[in-house]
């Protein structure tokens, strides 16, 4: 892939700007509390994920079948990339971006085999679509020049660079997170979902879960400390804190 | 008591965590419900389909290829040929070198070869292969020595394709008896890579 060739689109490096004063329009998620709680997990989310991991674990012993399926839920990624690529103001443009699908999907074909079922096969996928997005939005933005904007590091400057930068350093962060989460042991990771994603109180998930309270929150949190020192581990956090 | 503000930390921990797996699962609803589908999403997916699911080609040399008339004394051939490496072929990379079609000159697969798509000719340096996306390409010795234990003379990465050129700078390197090996960057445990085998004249 020659995503350094590309020449931007046109007017790309000019519409970051457009939303200069609209910096929650890039991350419509930045306040996690505005959103209404997710219906609760079901029993039905560990069958999905197993599913798909049986799935995965079919294509590598060459079942066409299973390739088949497999090839058909790859349609996600173009429209991952998308919609990422949407929340800079679409600066990549069509040609970039089919050019991104194409090696979003060849590290997910070439890495499948590490997928261990503790999401859905799009939610893994959706890790390698943020990555590969970051490289070609960085591609572009130095392409683009906006990477003066950066280093100059002036007030006085409309800096469309920094405020991606900005973004780009919001997307490690969560790329960092989520590879952490699903690092964790699937009943932890389950844990965490259910009390951010959903909102639900410790008291529902213990009931839901037939375990104890204090069981939950002792795991729940531990879960919380052993991301957080892996966090301090990691050199992207590191760099960001500096 | 709003729980999902609560750390005993005091850091942003959790509310970085809720927005990474809210827009995560954002992302995820979106595409399994077509919110964002477009016609070339469905090109995409065939494009994978005929890159993963169909069988790589055979390997085979293309272009520079060089017909022998099978009546042509070896001997002529060496010296009308100047710097061309015979090529006899081993598909499928388990079979031992004792299956090679040496010293043929056939430039047509013949029967079984043929199913097989197995090449059996002459092949004019520098030697070029069609190699699909998702492969690389792989030169061994089958003379190892000093290659080391896996005999690896040059690896290259899987290319875009559609053609792939031994380098020139690799011909002073290549020993007498080597073989070009594509390698799927997706194989399945166990899966062979094919191969073809050169002896150089």
């Amino acid at each position: 892939m020659e995503t350094d060739s590309q020449e931007p689109p046109q007017g790309g490096a000019e519409r970051p700007q457009e939303h200069a004063e609209e910096p929650a329009v890039l991350f419509p998620h930045a306040a996690a509390t505005d959103h209404a709680p997710r219906p609760p997990t079901t029993a039905t989310d560990d069958a999905l994920w197993a599913a798909d991991l049986e799935l995965v674990q079919q294509t590598l012993t060459g079942d066409r079948t299973a390739g088949h399926a497999f090839v058909d839920r790859m349609v996600c990624i173009p429209r991952f990339l998308r919609r990422l690529d949407r929340r800079y103001g679409s600066p990549l443009g069509d040609d970039v971006l089919s050019d991104l699908s194409q090696e979003v999907a060849a590290r997910v074909w070439r890495d499948r085999s590490r997928f261990a079922g503790k999401s859905r096969l799009e939610s893994w996928v959706f890790g390698y679509a943020r990555r590969v997005y970051l490289e070609g939005l960085g591609s572009w933005k130095d392409q683009s020049g906006l990477h003066v904007a950066l280093d100059e590091g002036s007030d006085q400057h409309v800096d469309p660079g920094a405020r991606v930068a900005d973004a780009v350093a919001v997307e490690l962060d969560a790329q960092a997170i989520l590879e952490l989460v699903d690092e964790l042991p699937a009943r932890d990771a389950e844990v965490i979902r259910e009390k951010l994603v959903e909102g639900a109180p410790f008291s529902a998930i213990a009931r839901g879960r037939g375990e104890d309270i204090n069981a939950v929150k002792t795991r729940y949190y531990r879960a919380l400390d052993r991301i957080r020192s892996r966090l301090h581990d990691d050199p992207r956090e590191r760099d960001s804190q500096r | 008591m709003n729980d999902t503000t609560h750390s005993p930390a005091g850091d942003d921990l959790e509310a970085r965590l809720a927005r990474a797996l809210t827009e995560r699962e954002d992302a995820v609803e979106a595409a399994l419900d077509d919110v964002d589908a477009r016609e070339d999403d469905a090109a995409f997916v065939e494009t994978l389909r005929s890159e993963w699911l169909e069988p790589a080609p055979a390997l085979r040399p293309v272009g520079r290829r060089r017909t022998v008339p099978r009546w042509l004394p070896v001997a002529t051939a060496a010296a009308v040929l100047v710097g061309v490496v015979t090529l006899s072929t081993n598909l499928g990379g388990d079979a031992g070198p004792e299956s090679r079609i040496d010293g043929s000159y056939l430039d047509v697969p013949q029967g079984d070869q043929a199913a097989a798509g197995a090449f059996d000719g002459t092949v004019e340096w520098p030697v070029s292969f069609d190699v699909p996306p998702f492969y690389d390409v792989v030169i061994r010795d089958l003379d190892p020595a000093k290659f080391g234990d896996d005999a690896v003379v040059a690896t290259y990465k899987a290319q875009e394709g559609p053609a792939w050129t031994c380098p020139d700078d690799l011909e002073t390197q290549l020993p007498e008896r080597f073989a070009v090996e594509l390698h799927d960057i997706a194989a399945a445990p166990g899966q062979q890579p094919q191969r073809l085998e050169f002896s150089r004249r």
